[in-house]
């Protein structure tokens, strides 16, 4: 039994996380057993070659980078204040709104819905502009060039990796 | 004497940049070793590590200071990590539906697993055995992997631990328990005669 409970508690041991008692037993344990003092020195060199591997230095300009990074940010929200204003104000609007005028505005947005399926012949759709649609693109990824790539290459790139 | 992170936060919120350059370098190394031992890949590491300090950077004025500053960090990085490794996941899941891995493409992970037994111990290199632990570390699954990072990189206590993961203090010894379990499992071959 006394083994079982001591290589359940070694890995709390090497962190020193147990009580000074606990701990005492187990030392003493583990000098009289070879097989829980092997598996502590399993143990020990596992967490000292983990460590030597797992520490890692970044880049010399890394702060520089994440400035860059930041640049970035601040310009793509530089450019829309107007939409954030124009949100702002309308959950201002929604905020205020009586139970009763909710409900009317819900009501009536379920019905525009209704008609919209079943006569869509009213509502002609609205054309897509491709070009307006890529300069939106092109202008969106010139601001953050690091959001996002296309799918493709996204794709492309995860599957070098993998 | 070295400003503590409480006072440079103090300085940030009054308009000193310079202070968030402090703290940048005080934190960039440690950030990015968890970071690049939770992803495996320096590139994925470069851009989350630099994220991780973006918003750093913009959640900065509502640290209020209840927890350590660390601790705070510490888990925006571990949270960062997992989103980004969930959209990983999801990713690859698209791929593999699509183009089925061959065999040359076979991952350290699939190595590890497979040569257990018929890997010759005299021909282990220390690089060898390094690519060994990391890639048994990148087996583990995520709940015990970012405890036994943190733990190691930062000897964190349990206490700590249990604090950034939000977990009991019980949850971090038993995972920590089983990451060692798993890993002694599968680096015994290896470690005895490094
Ligand atoms: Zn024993």
């Amino acid at each position: 039994m006394k083994c079982r409970w001591s290589k359940e508690n070694l890995s709390a041991y090497i962190d020193g996380e147990l009580n000074i008692i606990t701990g005492w037993i187990i030392k003493r344990h583990a000098k009289f057993c070879p097989e829980c003092q092997k598996e502590l020195n399993e143990l020990q060199k596992i967490s000292k070659l983990s460590k030597l591997l797992l520490i890692k230095e970044p880049e010399f300009d890394f702060y520089e980078q994440v400035r860059e990074k930041l640049q970035q940010v601040k310009i793509a929200q530089q450019e829309k204040p107007e939409i954030a204003a124009e949100r702002k104000s309308i959950e201002r609007m929604w905020t205020f709104l009586p139970q009763s005028g909710k409900a009317a505005l819900l009501v009536g947005v379920a019905a525009l819905l209704f008609f919209l399926v079943i006569y869509p012949q009213i509502f002609p759709a609205p054309s897509l502009s491709i070009e307006q649609f890529e300069e939106e693109y092109l202008r969106s990824r010139e601001t953050l060039p690091w959001v996002e790539s296309p799918a493709l290459s996204a794709t492309l790139m995860s599957a070098e990796r993998g | 004497m070295a400003n503590s992170d409480e006072s440079l936060i103090r300085r940030f919120k009054n308009g000193d940049e310079e202070s968030f350059k402090e703290l940048v370098k005080r934190y960039q190394a440690r950030i990015y070793s968890i970071v690049f031992a939770m992803m495996g890949d320096k590139n994925d590491a470069d851009d989350i590590c630099q994220e991780i300090f973006v918003k750093l950077y913009r959640s900065l004025y509502q640290f209020r200071g209840k927890s350590k500053f660390f601790t705070w960090l510490y888990r925006l990085t571990v949270n960062t990590c997992i989103n980004a490794q969930n959209g990983r996941k999801r990713k690859l899941q698209t791929i593999s539906l699509s183009h089925p891995v061959g065999e040359s493409e076979q991952s350290l992970v699939e190595f590890i697993e497979q040569d257990g037994e018929n890997c010759s111990i005299d021909i282990l290199k220390n690089k060898e055995l390094g690519m060994k632990i990391n890639s048994a570390i990148d087996c583990l699954s995520d709940d015990l992997k970012e405890v036994f990072i943190l733990r190691e990189i930062e000897d964190l206590s349990y206490r700590e631990l249990a604090k950034i993961l939000q977990c009991s203090e019980g949850t971090i010894k038993s995972r920590l328990f089983r990451a060692r379990d798993r890993l002694k499992e599968k680096l015994l071959p290896y470690i005895n005669n490094s």
